[in-house]
């Protein structure tokens, strides 16, 4: 197993990964005129990129802590929100 | 003439002291200073007690005790050590090994003798031998 | 073959559809069912209003222009969410926190709620976001265009101008911006609604672009593979060197800032965020998001250049290749699409601009001069934030029109658009400060975006009129005052570079560079600071950003007829009354600091930070509130920050006094054992003579009738074990002295060999009695050893003793010899003794050791000699060892019973003259 030290460093570390992935020199290596899998191999590879980094975001956020309970829902209105959504005030911020 | 007691102890002033008392209180003594002679002499002639020093030469007093103790010919050899040390711990130790009596030096020579008497009965030449001795 | 009143008639409806979403979405969230509409999924969605027309359609123009140059516009994107955790998270908390209401009021709330920064960033954002809604209107415009060109009954003088559609478009899309964004002001600010119609509308625009997608690809293409086989013959390049040059890293930088900078994804991503944990479905579903709406940008290219006339615009393939291939029905969903895409961003971002113009431009002023906009007690200020917000959106999207009017609608879409994206790019460097730079100043984030948005709208904003302003066109081609240096799109006289990443590299830098340099030679003010720990430690924080103002006696009428005054009685009633104690009244509120703090949030979500703040602090501290307060509250924050690290500096320190402490205890203990070790042997040593002294006595008491031979042996016993015990008690004294670094005597220049003689002798009556030979060998001559003469003597005694009192050998003996060796004078001690067993050697100098006992020899050592002995040569830099002997031949002499007997070795630094 993977400690949460650990995923939030490797989630920290993605972005990172992806710049590098995508950006020279690196992405050079793809960019040749030649097909990979029946796409070009530039395609190929930028679509692969995004597809890992899509699934690896995908992974981590799983494992990832859960935020504390969003702070709004713990002022002393709590039940006056769910009365009438006239009267939210926690809320008014989304204007 | 096969011994009563015999007395195992390296410091010669004490072992003098031992003999003469022993003697004096009417049994008959004999003397090794080390534990080895110990085990050989015991195995030889056999005595009715042992007054054993803990801090001996060649075999201590607790091997020597052991050793007497897993031998069923000396299994209920009855045996008095002494010791200098005077820590519970050894005496605890002694009481496990199987000894049947304990006095810490320095000593009254009267516990010394009453020890032996009780562990032997009373001897039978009382005041004889002191005056062989001298 | 669509008719014009059939696409008319299908936008409308779909409009009305909108309408419809919103409103129940609204319905619902009044009757508190909103579970669906704050879910992950709808935020997401939400969020997808990034993919506006310029995805819809300029992807595909730009890619069949520059190849995969768009993807680049995905990836910022796609990189910022993926990495959630490091950036994201943080905005989105301190947006909680904060109660933020848009990216103005994050930046200026961050840098001391400075209300100059507020402005100025919303200024700059309505002028960065014009060019982008006049790309929308553009392709509203365009694509009507293109639909209703194939009818051939629709002539231009129907459809009218360019002109007057983009300008009906913009009426239209105001008028529903206004409708929703400001519908509902009075009882509730949220934009349930307008989310839902966004999200609604992103599903919209994905579908019909998959549906082309599909169709193009499989109806046209005959599959993937076959789309790209076709793409070296249409002319697209995908394997440029320069693919991947500088542009590329650019628009990947600007859409990664976009993502965050623009004042719709802010609103979308921060405001509208309803939980935190959200961001965690978002961070991969919005690049899946994106990755769907790119898969068939290529191919839709493709094709479309393969297929369609030449001379085409490529920016409208995604419309022209469905009508080409009479798919109606498929044209009108593409129609809906693009339309789609469009209006979500013009609505949002309206929106988002009509927040950020009434928070912080209209209601500084409003609040300022009372009179000037008909202020009265009670009414509230919910009329004016309606109207004002109101006229921002249509101001806003009027703006968009203008430009599209100036610029002539001319240019592909995705170069308008990273024109926006550059502009609202300036925000990053203060944004980025905001969040991990402590020492920003408000100062500094203000010269940084003054220089950068400066140079942006000189190198980029500005010469996107060239088309339609002949100035402008020669201003270009020959830079100001013909000055060629200056030249816009080619500064410092660098025209070798795209303009675009000039442009950007300049004014960021220009911009990072301001604000570094400023915020070093200035400082924070108080607020300043606080603000900027609040930011930046957000995680740090336990609570809410805990702020307040330090007194508390304001009196309750005061703030309750200020908050009337902005959010209108009703609302300043329910607010007062959620605080009050149950069943009593709502003017039994105590009017805490933290209640205070709360209020002024409530406020600051109707009129933003700044606003809330200046406002609250009037009525709070009668005035606005004084410098003083500000300081101290700002100066308690600080302290209890230091506080802190000094308490994690004292736990640190504690730690590793504990462990020191352990170390010590564990030596500690040692000592107590070697002590209780040292103790029991002593005492074994003392219980030896006392035993035969007491025994003895107690004969010589009982026994009356001893023999006078007799008594006199006991007696002298008695003396002579009182005189060893006497000896004892010397000699443990003696090594303790020697132990405690007592020096008891002083070192002078000494013969060895004098002291040896003299140990020789001393020692005649033990090597006597043991009838032991001393044997001198080779003695160094005319040598002086730095010693102190007595104690050296007790050296050699003591080692001629132990040698003739342990010695069993027949004829013992024992050979004294001496060397000198460099500095070291030598002395060798060697009996022919039993030897010292291997076990020993390292025991031997230990106190109370003593060598196997001879029972025919009495011994009167304490069994302290050798521990002495090494510890007086110790104090006199010499040392004493125990040598091993080796025979030669490595064979063991064995002649006769006395092996190889045992050799000390004294060594004594030789006094040098």
């Amino acid at each position: 197993m993977i400690g949460p030290k650990r995923i939030v460093f490797l989630a920290k570390l993605l972005p990172v990964i992806g710049v590098v992935l995508i950006l020279p020199p690196l992405v050079s290596v793809a960019n040749v005129d030649a097909n990979l899998f029946g796409f070009p191999a530039i395609i190929t590879y930028m679509f692969a990129v995004w597809i890992f980094l899509i699934l690896a975001a995908y992974l981590l956020q799983r494992k990832l802590p859960s935020s504390p309970a969003d702070q709004s829902e713990q002022f002393p209105n709590k039940s006056s929100r769910n009365k009438s959504s006239g009267n939210n005030l926690s809320d008014t911020n989304n204007d | 003439m096969k011994p009563d007691v015999l007395i195992v102890e390296d410091e010669p002033a004490i072992l003098t002291s031992l003999e003469f008392i022993l003697h004096h209180a009417g049994w008959a003594t004999a003397c090794v200073t080390d534990g080895e002679a110990a085990m050989q002499y015991i195995q030889l002639t056999r005595p009715r007690a042992v007054v054993l020093d803990l801090m001996l030469p060649k075999k201590n007093g607790f091997e020597v005790l052991k050793a007497l103790r897993a031998d069923p010919r000396t299994h209920d050899l009855p045996i008095l050590i002494l010791t200098a040390k005077g820590q519970q711990q050894d005496k605890l130790t002694a009481m496990e090994l199987g000894a049947s009596g304990f006095i810490t030096k320095p000593y009254a020579n009267s516990d010394v003798v009453d020890a032996v008497n009780e562990l032997i009965g009373t001897p039978p030449l009382s005041k004889k031998t002191n005056i062989e001795l001298s | 073959m669509i008719s014009g009143s059939v696409v008319i008639g299908t936008s409308i409806a779909y409009v009305i559809l909108l309408f419809i979403v919103a409103y129940i979405s609204d319905l619902r969230a009044r009757q508190g069912r909103w579970k669906l509409l704050r879910s992950p999924l709808i935020y997401t969605l939400a969020i997808s209003v990034y993919a506006t027309s310029w995805t819809f359609y300029g992807a595909v123009g730009s890619a069949a222009r520059n190849g995969l140059e768009f993807l680049a516009i995905y990836m910022g994107p796609t990189l910022v969410f993926v990495g959630w955790w490091f950036g994201l998270r943080k905005l989105v908390r301190i947006g909680h926190n904060q109660r933020i209401t848009s990216i103005a009021d994050f930046v200026s709330s961050r840098f001391g709620k400075s209300e100059r920064l507020a402005i100025l960033i919303t200024i700059i954002a309505v002028i960065g976001i014009t060019p982008y809604i006049a790309l929308q209107l553009k392709a509203i415009t365009t694509s009507l265009r293109v639909i209703l060109a194939t009818n051939p009954n629709v002539s231009i003088a129907q459809t009218g101008d360019d002109l007057g559609l983009a300008f009906a478009i913009a009426a239209a899309m105001a008028l529903f911006s206004v409708l929703f964004g400001t519908r509902n002001i009075n009882a509730n600010e949220q934009h349930h609604g307008v989310v839902a119609a966004i999200a609604f509308e992103a599903v919209v625009k994905f579908v019909a672009l998959v549906a082309v997608g599909l169709f193009v690809v499989f109806g046209i293409g005959g599959g993937f593979e076959a789309t790209f086989a076709r793409a070296q013959d249409v002319g697209i390049s995908l394997n440029t060197p320069d693919s991947f040059g500088p542009r590329w890293l650019t628009i990947t930088i600007l859409s990664a800032a976009a993502i965050i900078c623009l004042p719709r994804q802010f609103q979308t991503t921060v405001v509208e965020n309803a939980d935190e944990n959200h961001l965690k479905t978002a961070s991969w579903a919005f690049p899946l998001y994106l990755l769907g709406m790119s898969i068939f940008t290529l191919p839709i290219a493709i094709i479309g250049l393969s297929v369609l006339p030449a001379g085409s615009d490529p920016d409208m393939f995604v419309l022209a290749l469905p009508l080409a291939n009479d798919q109606n029905a498929l044209a009108l969903f593409a129609f809906i699409g693009g339309f789609s895409s469009a209006t979500s961003m013009i609505i949002i971002a309206s929106i988002a601009l009509s927040i950020m113009i009434s928070n912080h431009i209209v209601v500084p002023i409003a609040l300022r001069s009372p009179n000037l906009f008909g202020l009265k007690e009670g009414q509230g200020m919910t009329r004016l934030l309606l109207t004002s917000r109101r006229a921002s959106i249509a101001a806003t999207l009027f703006l968009g029109f203008v430009y599209f009017w100036l610029t002539s609608g001319s240019g592909a879409l995705a170069p308008i658009g990273l024109i926006s994206f550059a502009g609202v790019a300036q925000f990053m460097p203060a944004i980025l400060a905001a969040l991990y730079w402590r020492d920003a100043t408000a100062n500094g984030a203000l010269a940084g975006l003054l220089t950068g948005s400066a140079i942006w709208a000189y190198s980029s904003f500005l010469p996107s009129f060239a088309t339609s302003n002949e100035q402008i066109a020669q201003l270009l081609l020959t830079g100001p005052w013909g000055i060629e240096f200056l030249r816009p799109q080619a500064l410092l006289g660098l025209d070798s570079f795209d303009p675009l990443v000039q442009s950007v590299f300049w004014s960021l830098l220009a911009n990072t560079i301001a604000l570094v340099v400023v915020s070093i030679m200035g400082e924070n003010n108080a607020i300043g600071r606080l603000q900027a720990t609040l930011f930046v430690d957000v995680f740090k924080q336990n609570q809410n950003g805990q702020r307040g103002f330090a007194r508390s006696s304001a009196p309750l009428n005061d703030l309750f007829a200020m908050t009337r005054r902005v959010l209108g009685t009703e609302r300043a009633e329910s607010l007062f009354d959620s605080f009050a104690p149950s069943g009593q009244s709502r003017l039994n509120i105590e009017p805490t600091p933290e209640f205070i703090t709360r209020l002024e949030k409530e406020l600051a979500g109707s009129i933003g930070a700044a606003s809330a703040h200046v406002l609250l602090g009037q009525v709070v501290s009668g005035d606005t509130v004084t410098m003083e307060e500000v300081m101290q509250m700002a100066d308690e924050t600080q302290q209890i920050l230091e506080y802190s690290q000094m308490l994690e500096e004292t736990t640190t320190e504690l730690r590793s006094t504990t462990d020191q402490l352990q170390q010590a205890n564990v030596q500690l203990r040692q000592l107590d054992q070697q002590k209780d070790e040292f103790l029991s042997q002593v005492s074994h040593e003392v219980r030896t003579p006392m035993t035969a002294i007491r025994s003895f006595a107690e004969i010589l008491l009982t026994n009356k009738d001893l023999k006078p031979t007799q008594r006199q042996q006991f007696v002298r016993t008695i003396h002579d074990e009182s005189m060893r015990l006497t000896g004892l008690l010397e000699e443990i004294l003696d090594l303790n002295a020697l132990e405690r670094g007592e020096k008891l005597w002083a070192n002078e220049p000494v013969d060895p060999n004098r002291a040896l003689n003299r140990a020789i002798e001393v020692c005649t009556p033990v090597t006597d009695q043991h009838q032991v030979s001393v044997q001198l060998g080779n003695l160094a001559k005319d040598v002086r050893v730095i010693a102190n003469f007595d104690r050296i003597c007790q050296v050699f005694i003591n080692l001629i003793s132990n040698a003739a009192k342990y010695n069993d050998a027949k004829n013992p003996s024992v050979t004294i010899s001496s060397k000198v060796d460099g500095q070291h004078l030598l002395v060798d001690f060697i009996d022919n003794g039993p030897g010292i067993s291997a076990a020993d050697t390292q025991t031997i100098f230990d106190k109370f050791w003593r060598g196997t006992r001879n029972p025919d020899t009495s011994q009167s050592g304490s069994g302290l000699g050798l521990a002495i002995s090494r510890e007086i040569l110790g104090k006199m830099d010499g040392s004493l060892n125990l040598i091993t002997k080796k025979n030669p031949a490595g064979k063991n002499e064995k002649t006769g019973p006395n092996k190889s007997g045992a050799c000390f070795r004294v060594t004594l630094p030789l006094h040098t003259k």
